[in-house]
Protein backbone atom coordinates (compact mmCIF):
# COMPACT_ATOMS: atom_id res chain seq x y z
CA UNK A 1 0.00 0.00 0.00
CA UNK A 2 1.53 3.37 -1.08
CA UNK A 3 1.99 5.89 1.71
CA UNK A 4 0.83 8.58 -0.56
CA UNK A 5 -2.01 8.04 -2.59
CA UNK A 6 -3.51 10.21 -5.09
CA UNK A 7 -6.66 11.27 -4.49
CA UNK A 8 -8.19 11.20 -8.07
CA UNK A 9 -6.89 7.70 -8.40
CA UNK A 10 -8.86 6.60 -5.23
CA UNK A 11 -11.93 8.27 -6.86
CA UNK A 12 -11.49 6.47 -10.48
CA UNK A 13 -11.21 3.14 -8.60
CA UNK A 14 -14.20 3.92 -6.42
CA UNK A 15 -16.36 4.81 -9.37
CA UNK A 16 -14.73 1.57 -11.26
CA UNK A 17 -16.16 -0.77 -8.61
CA UNK A 18 -19.51 0.95 -9.14
CA UNK A 19 -19.66 0.77 -12.57
CA UNK A 20 -19.68 4.10 -13.28
CA UNK A 21 -16.63 5.14 -15.37
CA UNK A 22 -16.76 6.63 -18.82
CA UNK A 23 -14.81 5.25 -21.30
CA UNK A 24 -12.21 8.58 -20.69
CA UNK A 25 -12.24 8.20 -17.26
CA UNK A 26 -11.39 4.34 -17.88
CA UNK A 27 -8.43 5.97 -20.03
CA UNK A 28 -7.46 7.61 -17.28
CA UNK A 29 -7.18 5.09 -15.11
CA UNK A 30 -5.30 2.88 -16.91
CA UNK A 31 -2.45 5.52 -16.97
CA UNK A 32 -2.36 6.66 -13.54
CA UNK A 33 -2.45 2.49 -12.95
CA UNK A 34 0.79 2.24 -15.04
CA UNK A 35 2.34 2.13 -12.01
CA UNK A 36 0.01 0.45 -9.39
CA UNK A 37 0.06 -2.92 -7.62
CA UNK A 38 -2.52 -4.70 -9.74
CA UNK A 39 -3.94 -5.95 -6.19
CA UNK A 40 -4.73 -2.05 -5.42
CA UNK A 41 -7.01 -1.98 -8.44
CA UNK A 42 -8.26 -5.23 -7.19
CA UNK A 43 -9.02 -3.93 -3.49
CA UNK A 44 -11.74 -1.38 -4.45
CA UNK A 45 -13.84 -4.22 -6.17
CA UNK A 46 -13.20 -6.71 -3.25
CA UNK A 47 -14.63 -3.78 -0.90
CA UNK A 48 -17.62 -3.43 -2.93
CA UNK A 49 -18.46 -7.31 -3.08
CA UNK A 50 -17.49 -6.97 0.32
CA UNK A 51 -20.65 -4.89 1.36
CA UNK A 52 -22.73 -6.83 -1.29
CA UNK A 53 -22.10 -9.70 1.22
CA UNK A 54 -22.57 -8.01 4.50
CA UNK A 55 -26.34 -6.85 3.31
CA UNK A 56 -27.21 -10.57 1.57
CA UNK A 57 -30.20 -11.05 3.04
CA UNK A 58 -30.70 -15.18 3.73
CA UNK A 59 -31.42 -17.31 0.11
CA UNK A 60 -34.93 -17.52 -0.23
CA UNK A 61 -34.87 -21.53 -1.49
CA UNK A 62 -32.61 -23.29 -2.77
CA UNK A 63 -31.13 -23.50 -6.02
CA UNK A 64 -32.80 -25.65 -8.13
CA UNK A 65 -31.40 -29.33 -8.61
CA UNK A 66 -31.96 -28.84 -12.84
CA UNK A 67 -29.84 -25.67 -12.29
CA UNK A 68 -27.35 -27.29 -10.26
CA UNK A 69 -26.66 -30.78 -12.40
CA UNK A 70 -26.27 -28.35 -15.38
CA UNK A 71 -23.35 -26.47 -13.64
CA UNK A 72 -21.88 -29.69 -12.10
CA UNK A 73 -21.59 -31.04 -15.90
CA UNK A 74 -20.67 -28.18 -17.22
CA UNK A 75 -17.87 -27.13 -14.95
CA UNK A 76 -16.83 -30.74 -14.65
CA UNK A 77 -16.35 -30.37 -18.81
CA UNK A 78 -14.46 -27.03 -18.95
CA UNK A 79 -12.39 -28.03 -15.52
CA UNK A 80 -11.29 -31.21 -18.01
CA UNK A 81 -10.39 -29.41 -20.94
CA UNK A 82 -8.55 -26.55 -18.36
CA UNK A 83 -6.52 -30.23 -17.85
CA UNK A 84 -6.68 -31.27 -21.68
CA UNK A 85 -5.28 -28.06 -22.11
CA UNK A 86 -2.76 -27.89 -19.59
CA UNK A 87 -1.16 -31.18 -20.80
CA UNK A 88 -1.21 -29.99 -24.36
CA UNK A 89 0.91 -26.84 -23.08
CA UNK A 90 3.44 -28.99 -21.49
CA UNK A 91 3.95 -30.70 -24.56
CA UNK A 92 3.86 -28.18 -27.10
CA UNK A 93 5.10 -24.73 -26.10
CA UNK A 94 2.61 -22.02 -26.40
CA UNK A 95 5.24 -19.96 -28.46
CA UNK A 96 4.18 -19.82 -31.76
CA UNK A 97 4.37 -22.84 -34.69
CA UNK A 98 5.98 -22.00 -37.93
CA UNK A 99 4.82 -24.04 -40.77
CA UNK A 100 7.82 -25.16 -42.73
CA UNK A 101 8.05 -26.37 -46.42
CA UNK A 102 9.73 -29.74 -46.83
CA UNK A 103 12.87 -29.65 -48.34
CA UNK A 104 12.90 -32.18 -51.76
CA UNK A 105 14.99 -35.19 -51.15
CA UNK A 106 17.80 -36.10 -52.90
CA UNK A 107 21.54 -37.57 -53.41
CA UNK A 108 20.37 -41.00 -52.23
CA UNK A 109 22.52 -42.95 -54.57
CA UNK A 110 25.57 -41.54 -53.01
CA UNK A 111 24.80 -42.68 -49.76
CA UNK A 112 26.74 -45.42 -48.49
CA UNK A 113 24.61 -48.59 -47.62
CA UNK A 114 24.93 -48.07 -43.93
CA UNK A 115 23.41 -44.75 -44.21
CA UNK A 116 20.58 -46.37 -45.99
CA UNK A 117 19.87 -48.21 -43.21
CA UNK A 118 20.22 -45.61 -40.64
CA UNK A 119 17.82 -43.41 -42.33
CA UNK A 120 15.42 -46.71 -42.30
CA UNK A 121 16.00 -46.79 -38.53
CA UNK A 122 14.87 -42.85 -38.28
CA UNK A 123 12.15 -42.77 -40.68
CA UNK A 124 10.96 -46.37 -38.26
CA UNK A 125 11.90 -44.12 -35.10
CA UNK A 126 9.60 -41.19 -37.19
CA UNK A 127 6.63 -43.57 -37.94
CA UNK A 128 6.95 -44.63 -34.07
CA UNK A 129 6.64 -40.65 -33.00
CA UNK A 130 3.86 -40.11 -35.72
CA UNK A 131 2.03 -42.61 -34.63
CA UNK A 132 2.01 -41.56 -31.11
CA UNK A 133 1.11 -38.16 -32.14
CA UNK A 134 -1.66 -39.29 -33.96
CA UNK A 135 -3.45 -41.23 -31.15
CA UNK A 136 -2.79 -37.72 -29.05
CA UNK A 137 -4.69 -35.60 -31.81
CA UNK A 138 -7.79 -36.15 -30.81
CA UNK A 139 -7.56 -34.15 -28.27
CA UNK A 140 -4.45 -31.66 -29.25
CA UNK A 141 -4.90 -30.59 -32.62
CA UNK A 142 -1.83 -28.59 -34.06
CA UNK A 143 -1.99 -25.35 -35.30
CA UNK A 144 -2.24 -26.42 -38.81
CA UNK A 145 -5.13 -28.17 -37.66
CA UNK A 146 -6.65 -25.99 -35.83
CA UNK A 147 -6.04 -23.78 -38.59
CA UNK A 148 -7.88 -26.02 -40.94
CA UNK A 149 -10.53 -27.22 -38.37
CA UNK A 150 -11.62 -22.93 -37.35
CA UNK A 151 -11.87 -22.26 -41.21
CA UNK A 152 -14.02 -24.71 -41.83
CA UNK A 153 -16.15 -23.81 -39.35
CA UNK A 154 -20.07 -22.67 -40.53
CA UNK A 155 -19.79 -19.52 -37.84
CA UNK A 156 -15.73 -19.17 -38.57
CA UNK A 157 -15.02 -14.93 -38.66
CA UNK A 158 -12.33 -14.02 -40.54
CA UNK A 159 -10.91 -10.53 -40.72
CA UNK A 160 -7.15 -9.00 -41.87
CA UNK A 161 -4.70 -7.01 -39.41
CA UNK A 162 -4.82 -3.33 -40.29
CA UNK A 163 -1.46 -2.12 -39.15
CA UNK A 164 -1.46 0.73 -37.26
CA UNK A 165 1.28 3.74 -37.21
CA UNK A 166 3.15 1.58 -34.34
CA UNK A 167 6.85 0.77 -35.96
CA UNK A 168 6.53 -2.96 -34.86
CA UNK A 169 3.66 -2.82 -37.68
CA UNK A 170 5.42 -1.48 -40.73
CA UNK A 171 5.63 -4.52 -42.71
CA UNK A 172 3.22 -6.62 -40.43
CA UNK A 173 0.03 -8.10 -42.38
CA UNK A 174 -1.87 -11.76 -41.78
CA UNK A 175 -5.42 -12.28 -40.50
CA UNK A 176 -7.49 -13.59 -37.92
CA UNK A 177 -9.83 -16.54 -37.70
CA UNK A 178 -12.48 -16.95 -35.05
CA UNK A 179 -15.28 -19.85 -34.35
CA UNK A 180 -17.60 -18.87 -31.39
CA UNK A 181 -19.18 -21.85 -31.24
CA UNK A 182 -15.82 -23.67 -31.31
CA UNK A 183 -14.31 -21.32 -28.61
CA UNK A 184 -11.16 -21.86 -30.74
CA UNK A 185 -9.17 -19.19 -33.34
CA UNK A 186 -5.51 -18.57 -34.91
CA UNK A 187 -3.71 -15.56 -35.85
CA UNK A 188 -1.90 -15.65 -38.63
CA UNK A 189 1.30 -13.15 -39.31
CA UNK A 190 3.45 -12.09 -41.68
CA UNK A 191 6.38 -9.63 -41.31
CA UNK A 192 5.37 -8.94 -37.33
CA UNK A 193 8.71 -8.62 -35.66
CA UNK A 194 10.38 -11.42 -33.59
CA UNK A 195 10.47 -10.41 -29.81
CA UNK A 196 12.88 -10.70 -26.92
CA UNK A 197 10.64 -13.40 -24.58
CA UNK A 198 12.59 -12.13 -21.91
CA UNK A 199 11.85 -8.49 -21.93
CA UNK A 200 8.92 -8.48 -24.05
CA UNK A 201 5.61 -10.09 -25.26
CA UNK A 202 2.69 -9.43 -27.99
CA UNK A 203 -0.63 -10.14 -26.60
CA UNK A 204 -4.01 -10.57 -27.85
CA UNK A 205 -6.69 -9.02 -26.73
CA UNK A 206 -10.35 -9.64 -27.75
CA UNK A 207 -13.51 -7.30 -27.49
CA UNK A 208 -17.02 -8.81 -26.89
CA UNK A 209 -19.97 -6.85 -27.89
CA UNK A 210 -21.90 -8.89 -25.09
CA UNK A 211 -18.85 -7.74 -22.68
CA UNK A 212 -18.07 -4.73 -21.14
CA UNK A 213 -16.17 -3.06 -23.66
CA UNK A 214 -13.78 -1.39 -21.09
CA UNK A 215 -12.37 -5.38 -20.12
CA UNK A 216 -11.71 -7.06 -23.75
CA UNK A 217 -11.23 -10.73 -22.85
CA UNK A 218 -7.37 -11.32 -22.72
CA UNK A 219 -6.44 -13.94 -25.78
CA UNK A 220 -2.79 -14.89 -24.35
CA UNK A 221 0.97 -13.83 -24.82
CA UNK A 222 2.83 -15.25 -27.72
CA UNK A 223 5.79 -14.57 -29.27
CA UNK A 224 7.48 -14.12 -32.78
CA UNK A 225 10.70 -16.33 -33.37
CA UNK A 226 11.10 -14.52 -37.06
CA UNK A 227 9.81 -11.93 -39.02
CA UNK A 228 10.00 -14.02 -41.92
CA UNK A 229 7.49 -16.32 -43.49
CA UNK A 230 4.18 -16.70 -42.23
CA UNK A 231 3.61 -17.54 -38.65
CA UNK A 232 0.40 -19.66 -37.29
CA UNK A 233 -0.42 -18.44 -33.07
CA UNK A 234 -3.29 -20.44 -31.49
CA UNK A 235 -5.64 -17.94 -29.87
CA UNK A 236 -6.03 -18.96 -26.04
CA UNK A 237 -9.19 -16.64 -24.77
CA UNK A 238 -9.15 -16.42 -20.70
CA UNK A 239 -13.36 -16.10 -21.00
CA UNK A 240 -15.96 -17.54 -23.63
CA UNK A 241 -15.70 -15.16 -26.70
CA UNK A 242 -19.69 -14.77 -27.72
CA UNK A 243 -19.70 -11.67 -30.22
CA UNK A 244 -16.05 -10.44 -30.88
CA UNK A 245 -16.58 -7.16 -32.30
CA UNK A 246 -12.49 -6.66 -32.65
CA UNK A 247 -9.17 -7.98 -31.88
CA UNK A 248 -5.99 -6.04 -31.29
CA UNK A 249 -2.56 -6.88 -30.32
CA UNK A 250 -0.36 -4.92 -27.72
CA UNK A 251 3.18 -5.02 -26.67
CA UNK A 252 3.56 -6.03 -23.12
CA UNK A 253 6.29 -6.74 -20.82
CA UNK A 254 7.10 -10.66 -20.40
CA UNK A 255 4.40 -12.57 -19.28
CA UNK A 256 1.28 -10.10 -19.83
CA UNK A 257 -0.66 -7.68 -18.06
CA UNK A 258 -4.32 -7.93 -16.76
CA UNK A 259 -5.07 -4.44 -17.76
CA UNK A 260 -3.28 -2.98 -21.04
CA UNK A 261 -1.96 0.52 -21.29
CA UNK A 262 -3.00 0.08 -24.76
CA UNK A 263 0.24 2.47 -25.84
CA UNK A 264 1.74 0.25 -27.72
CA UNK A 265 -0.68 -1.35 -30.29
CA UNK A 266 0.69 -2.51 -33.70
CA UNK A 267 -2.29 -4.02 -34.77
CA UNK A 268 -6.31 -4.69 -35.30
CA UNK A 269 -9.05 -6.55 -37.10
CA UNK A 270 -12.30 -5.40 -36.48
CA UNK A 271 -15.04 -7.45 -37.58
CA UNK A 272 -17.53 -6.08 -39.95
CA UNK A 273 -21.08 -5.71 -38.46
CA UNK A 274 -23.76 -8.07 -39.55
CA UNK B 1 -13.78 -18.25 8.34
CA UNK B 2 -13.56 -19.72 4.98
CA UNK B 3 -9.56 -19.20 4.23
CA UNK B 4 -8.08 -22.71 4.96
CA UNK B 5 -10.42 -25.01 2.98
CA UNK B 6 -11.62 -22.53 0.15
CA UNK B 7 -8.64 -21.72 -1.04
CA UNK B 8 -7.99 -25.58 -2.01
CA UNK B 9 -10.77 -25.41 -3.99
CA UNK B 10 -9.88 -23.52 -6.76
CA UNK B 11 -6.62 -24.11 -6.68
CA UNK B 12 -7.81 -28.10 -7.69
CA UNK B 13 -10.26 -26.79 -10.21
CA UNK B 14 -7.57 -25.15 -11.80
CA UNK B 15 -5.45 -28.33 -11.58
CA UNK B 16 -8.22 -30.02 -13.48
CA UNK B 17 -9.58 -31.62 -10.43
CA UNK B 18 -13.37 -32.30 -11.68
CA UNK B 19 -14.49 -33.64 -7.97
CA UNK B 20 -13.73 -30.47 -6.84
CA UNK B 21 -16.41 -28.76 -9.00
CA UNK B 22 -19.31 -30.48 -6.75
CA UNK B 23 -17.44 -29.00 -3.93
CA UNK B 24 -17.21 -25.37 -5.13
CA UNK B 25 -20.79 -25.56 -5.72
CA UNK B 26 -21.95 -26.99 -2.40
CA UNK B 27 -19.85 -24.51 -0.72
CA UNK B 28 -20.59 -21.43 -3.23
CA UNK B 29 -23.80 -22.16 -4.80
CA UNK B 30 -25.83 -21.09 -2.66
CA UNK B 31 -24.54 -18.00 -2.07
CA UNK B 32 -24.17 -17.16 -6.09
CA UNK B 33 -27.86 -18.14 -6.04
CA UNK B 34 -28.67 -15.77 -3.25
CA UNK B 35 -26.86 -12.74 -5.23
CA UNK B 36 -28.59 -13.46 -8.05
CA UNK B 37 -32.13 -13.72 -6.57
CA UNK B 38 -31.30 -10.24 -5.37
CA UNK B 39 -29.94 -8.93 -8.56
CA UNK B 40 -32.07 -10.61 -11.31
CA UNK B 41 -35.73 -9.66 -12.03
CA UNK B 42 -36.88 -13.22 -12.91
CA UNK B 43 -36.42 -16.42 -12.19
CA UNK B 44 -34.92 -17.26 -15.60
CA UNK B 45 -32.58 -14.49 -15.34
CA UNK B 46 -31.10 -15.40 -12.15
CA UNK B 47 -30.06 -19.41 -13.90
CA UNK B 48 -28.63 -17.87 -16.60
CA UNK B 49 -26.28 -15.34 -14.84
CA UNK B 50 -25.40 -18.18 -12.32
CA UNK B 51 -24.67 -20.35 -15.28
CA UNK B 52 -22.66 -17.55 -16.72
CA UNK B 53 -20.71 -16.78 -13.20
CA UNK B 54 -19.94 -20.29 -13.02
CA UNK B 55 -18.29 -21.09 -16.34
CA UNK B 56 -16.30 -17.78 -15.57
CA UNK B 57 -15.02 -19.07 -11.96
CA UNK B 58 -14.33 -22.60 -13.66
CA UNK B 59 -12.57 -20.63 -16.71
CA UNK B 60 -10.42 -18.59 -13.97
CA UNK B 61 -9.78 -20.45 -10.87
CA UNK B 62 -5.89 -20.20 -11.64
CA UNK B 63 -5.97 -16.47 -11.48
CA UNK B 64 -7.29 -16.88 -7.83
CA UNK B 65 -4.44 -15.70 -5.45
CA UNK B 66 -5.51 -16.65 -1.50
CA UNK B 67 -2.91 -13.47 -0.52
CA UNK B 68 -5.28 -11.11 -2.29
CA UNK B 69 -8.72 -11.96 -0.42
CA UNK B 70 -10.91 -14.92 0.37
CA UNK B 71 -12.25 -17.41 -2.20
CA UNK B 72 -15.48 -16.54 -1.71
CA UNK B 73 -14.96 -13.32 -2.25
CA UNK B 74 -13.13 -13.51 -5.49
CA UNK B 75 -16.66 -16.10 -6.61
CA UNK B 76 -18.60 -12.81 -5.61
CA UNK B 77 -16.84 -9.83 -7.13
CA UNK B 78 -17.46 -12.42 -10.31
CA UNK B 79 -21.04 -12.57 -8.98
CA UNK B 80 -21.19 -9.09 -8.54
CA UNK B 81 -19.67 -7.63 -11.89
CA UNK B 82 -21.37 -10.13 -14.02
CA UNK B 83 -25.19 -9.09 -12.12
CA UNK B 84 -24.30 -5.40 -12.51
CA UNK B 85 -23.32 -5.89 -15.93
CA UNK B 86 -26.61 -7.60 -17.02
CA UNK B 87 -28.64 -5.31 -15.01
CA UNK B 88 -27.14 -1.68 -16.71
CA UNK B 89 -27.75 -3.88 -19.66
CA UNK B 90 -31.21 -5.29 -19.27
CA UNK B 91 -31.90 -1.68 -18.60
CA UNK B 92 -30.62 -0.15 -21.88
CA UNK B 93 -32.59 -2.14 -23.93
CA UNK B 94 -35.22 -2.06 -22.25
CA UNK B 95 -36.18 -5.37 -21.63
CA UNK B 96 -36.38 -5.84 -17.64
CA UNK B 97 -36.60 -3.18 -15.18
CA UNK B 98 -34.28 -3.03 -12.63
CA UNK B 99 -35.15 -3.77 -9.03
CA UNK B 100 -37.46 -1.21 -7.29
CA UNK B 101 -34.93 -0.16 -4.32
CA UNK B 102 -38.07 -0.75 -1.71
CA UNK B 103 -38.25 -4.09 -3.32
CA UNK B 104 -35.51 -5.56 -2.07
CA UNK B 105 -34.71 -4.95 1.76
CA UNK B 106 -31.76 -2.66 2.05
CA UNK B 107 -28.90 -2.52 4.75
CA UNK B 108 -31.44 -2.10 8.53
CA UNK B 109 -31.31 -5.76 9.03
CA UNK B 110 -27.63 -6.81 9.42
CA UNK B 111 -28.89 -9.20 11.66
CA UNK B 112 -30.82 -11.08 8.97
CA UNK B 113 -28.20 -11.07 6.81
CA UNK B 114 -25.51 -14.18 5.64
CA UNK B 115 -22.35 -14.78 7.32
CA UNK B 116 -20.64 -15.67 4.75
CA UNK B 117 -17.03 -14.56 5.31
CA UNK B 118 -14.87 -12.46 7.19
CA UNK B 119 -14.57 -9.69 4.89
CA UNK B 120 -18.48 -9.07 5.09
CA UNK B 121 -18.01 -8.54 8.82
CA UNK B 122 -15.56 -6.27 8.12
CA UNK B 123 -17.69 -4.22 6.19
CA UNK B 124 -20.95 -4.46 7.55
CA UNK B 125 -18.62 -3.09 10.44
CA UNK B 126 -18.03 -0.10 8.68
CA UNK B 127 -21.30 0.25 7.26
CA UNK B 128 -22.64 0.74 10.71
CA UNK B 129 -20.72 3.27 11.49
CA UNK B 130 -21.72 5.19 8.47
CA UNK B 131 -24.74 8.32 8.61
CA UNK B 132 -27.84 6.69 7.13
CA UNK B 133 -28.07 9.02 3.87
CA UNK B 134 -24.76 7.85 3.14
CA UNK B 135 -25.45 3.79 3.99
CA UNK B 136 -28.45 3.86 1.88
CA UNK B 137 -26.32 5.62 -0.92
CA UNK B 138 -23.90 3.34 -0.85
CA UNK B 139 -26.03 0.00 -0.45
CA UNK B 140 -28.42 1.29 -3.32
CA UNK B 141 -25.33 1.67 -5.26
CA UNK B 142 -23.14 -1.48 -4.80
CA UNK B 143 -25.89 -4.21 -3.61
CA UNK B 144 -28.36 -2.75 -5.68
CA UNK B 145 -26.41 -1.96 -8.86
CA UNK B 146 -28.23 1.50 -9.22
CA UNK B 147 -25.95 4.08 -11.08
CA UNK B 148 -24.87 7.51 -8.88
CA UNK B 149 -28.18 9.06 -11.00
CA UNK B 150 -30.51 6.51 -9.89
CA UNK B 151 -29.58 6.94 -6.48
CA UNK B 152 -29.20 10.46 -6.14
CA UNK B 153 -33.37 10.23 -7.76
CA UNK B 154 -34.11 7.39 -5.40
CA UNK B 155 -32.70 9.11 -2.42
CA UNK B 156 -33.36 12.78 -3.40
CA UNK B 157 -29.72 13.66 -2.63
CA UNK B 158 -27.72 16.16 -4.72
CA UNK B 159 -25.59 13.90 -7.43
CA UNK B 160 -22.26 15.22 -5.91
CA UNK B 161 -23.09 14.34 -2.55
CA UNK B 162 -23.83 10.86 -3.54
CA UNK B 163 -20.97 10.33 -5.64
CA UNK B 164 -18.58 11.48 -2.57
CA UNK B 165 -20.77 9.31 -0.22
CA UNK B 166 -20.19 6.46 -2.41
CA UNK B 167 -16.50 6.80 -2.84
CA UNK B 168 -15.54 7.54 0.68
CA UNK B 169 -17.56 4.69 2.03
CA UNK B 170 -16.02 2.51 -0.34
CA UNK B 171 -12.70 4.12 0.64
CA UNK B 172 -13.47 2.70 4.45
CA UNK B 173 -13.85 -0.89 3.67
CA UNK B 174 -11.05 -0.78 1.54
CA UNK B 175 -8.99 0.85 4.06
CA UNK B 176 -9.99 -2.03 6.51
CA UNK B 177 -9.70 -5.20 4.36
CA UNK B 178 -6.21 -3.94 3.68
CA UNK B 179 -5.41 -3.40 7.10
CA UNK B 180 -6.56 -6.94 7.31
CA UNK B 181 -4.90 -8.65 4.38
CA UNK B 182 -1.39 -6.39 5.89
CA UNK B 183 -2.13 -8.46 9.23
CA UNK B 184 -2.39 -11.81 7.58
CA UNK B 185 0.43 -11.03 5.31
CA UNK B 186 2.55 -10.46 8.64
CA UNK B 187 1.62 -13.92 9.57
CA UNK B 188 -0.95 -12.36 12.22
CA UNK B 189 -4.22 -14.12 13.39
CA UNK B 190 -7.13 -14.64 11.55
Amino acid sequence: MSEQRDPRLDELLADQAVGELSPEEQAELERLLVNVNPAEATSWEQAATAIVLSQLPPPAGEMPQELLERLRSEGEEVVSRNRENMTEDSRLPPKVSVDVLESPPGGEATKPLWLSLAAQVALAASILVAAFFFVRRDTAPTVSELFQQVARAPDVVRVDWTATEHAAAQNASGEVLWSTEQQAGVMVFRGLPANDPAFRQYQLWIFDDTRDERYPVDGGVFDIDSATGEVRVPIRAKLAVRDPKMFAITIEPTGGVVVSSREELPLLATVPKG
Amino acid sequence: MDFPLSETILERIASGEQAAVSECLARHGGLVWSMAQRFARRREDAEDAVQEIFLEVWKTAERYDPTLGSETVFISTIARRRLIDRLRRAARSGDTLPLEPEQAPVGDQPSDSVETCEEAAIARQELGKLPDDQRRAIELAVCQGLTHAEVAQTTGLPLGTVKTYIRRGLQKVQKSLAARSATLARGGGV
